[in-house]
């Protein structure tokens, strides 16, 4: 088959929904996957690299997530929205990482919560006197000391700007939990950035 | 600022209504609620302040590198699985059909591969064939005589003859290839419109017609060569190309070998 016919072919998948290509792919077409990973690769690796905080685990996590939906697809309820199904997918591959991390040793904001310290610094003041570059900084390892159902969701309404319905959708868990717990973690990133701030 | 006096302070009960108002996943109604609301609450005018801030921070957080997932590793080695690696000796039917499964749907029910098809499907039927599909993509090789015609008692010298014919056909049927290939992506984007409408009643019927057409060009040729072995070997002699009347494949006329 010449290459036109093949590019003639994957560009009538454009158009196609998520379902579609599932449906297509199961029925054997197994290349039309590819276009699904296209599609949504970016966010996961987003998501992934946002939850580990290194581009070697997203990568990882990015082509196992990928790998397990492809094995699993006949498993996937076409009334279900694959987004939700694929960032699932994601965030558990995410956990197993965690957990094989080996112990986590105490962080300086740690100590510093430990010992009853309140930070003197707003994060208003963060902003206002901080190179982006330096802020980014304080954030990624702010984050990082987050417990990860915090993190998750602080990550999928702040960066994936995904709807509150939607991140309950991925979790399994009622809308007002991801509410209170995206309030609780914004609380905690507030402290942190102030004792992190501080420690400079 | 103070912050004994922060903690000190009564927490307002709405942090839910908080995050629905910071997000903008109130309603018109209820976000003008929740701004009466925040007029007269002073721990939620201030977490407002202070998530937006945090939200600022979070901004200046920009993901490094960039998705790089192997298409190979996982859909690759699987379609691979699906394409059989050498195909040979094996019957034409088999080897049609094998190449019609790996081709996708819309493909499969498209006139153009019925013509193609049903070219492959006489030529190779006609002539004993042999075919070989692979990563190369599709070939085959043909053998003017058969085990049965080979053994046929003729003084002709039949290696001569046969190298002929095959210098012959392959080309022919690379000529008819090439004109089908192009043929082929002519139509393509139109034959991707109609996909919805065909169906396969289509290829049934041609696969149909081919099969009545096969077996009576089967015949035929057998019938002839039947005829022209009880002919004398000087016959051949004359003229080598006469079997391809038999075979309705014209020397002048390569390209038109199905009617
Ligand atoms: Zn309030």
């Amino acid at each position: 088959m010449s290459e036109a016919i093949l590019q003639s072919w994957s560009d009538s998948f454009v158009e196609l929904s998520d379902n579609e290509i599932i449906e297509r792919t199961l029925n054997g077409e197994p290349e039309a996957f590819n276009l699904l990973i296209r599609r949504w690769e970016r966010q996961i690796y987003n998501l992934a690299f946002r939850m580990l905080g290194k581009e070697e685990d997203a990568h990882d996590i990015c082509q196992e997530t990928f790998f397990s939906a492809y094995r699993h697809l006949s498993k996937f309820r076409g009334d279900a929205k694959f987004s939700s199904w694929i960032y699932r997918i994601a965030l558990n591959c995410c956990h197993t990482h965690l957990r094989s991390r080996s112990g986590t040793n105490l962080s300086l904001e740690q100590q510093y919560e430990d010992l009853g310290y309140e930070p003197t610094t707003t994060v208003e003041s963060i902003n206002e006197t901080m190179q982006r570059g330096q802020v980014a900084g304080l954030v990624k390892k702010a984050l990082m000391g987050l417990p990860p159902d915090m993190r998750e969701v602080i990550i999928m309404k702040e960066y994936q700007d995904m709807k509150f319905h939607e991140i309950a959708d991925v979790l399994g868990i009622p809308i007002s939990t991801v509410k209170t717990r995206l309030y609780t973690g914004l609380n905690q990133m507030k402290q942190r950035l102030g004792y992190l701030k501080a420690a400079l | 600022m103070n912050n004994q006096d922060n903690r000190a302070k009564t927490e307002c009960e709405r942090k839910e209504d908080l995050m629905d108002y910071l997000y903008g996943e109130f309603s018109a109604e209820q976000e003008k609620s929740f701004k009466k609301h925040l007029l007269e609450c002073i721990s939620c005018q201030k977490e407002v302040n202070e998530f937006r801030a945090v939200s600022t921070s979070l901004k200046a957080w920009h993901v490094e590198g960039s998705p790089n997932v192997s298409l190979s590793e996982i859909v690759g080695e699987t379609v691979k699985k699906q394409l059989p690696t050498v195909a040979t000796a094996r019957s034409v039917r088999e080897i049609i059909s094998e190449l019609v499964a790996a081709l996708p749907a819309w493909f499969r029910y498209s006139s153009a591969f019925a013509a193609a098809c049903s070219l492959l499907l006489v030529l190779m039927a006609t002539l004993n064939t042999e075919v070989r599909y692979d990563k190369n993509g599709f070939s085959f090789q043909v053998a003017l005589f058969s085990k049965d015609t080979a053994e046929s008692p003729t003084q002709i010298d039949k290696k001569q003859v046969e190298t002929l014919a095959r210098e012959m056909i392959t080309q022919m049927v690379a000529e008819k290839q090439e004109q089908i290939k192009q043929e082929l992506e002519i139509q393509i984007s139109a034959l991707n419109k109609e996909l919805s409408e065909k169906n396969s009643a289509q290829l049934s019927r041609v696969t149909l017609e081919l099969k009545t057409e096969q077996r009576e060009r089967l015949q035929r040729a057998l019938l002839e060569l039947e005829r022209q072995k009880n002919k004398k070997p000087s016959e051949f002699e004359d003229d080598p190309f006469n079997l391809w009347g038999s075979l309705d494949i014209k020397t002048g006329d390569r390209n038109t070998t199905n009617n």
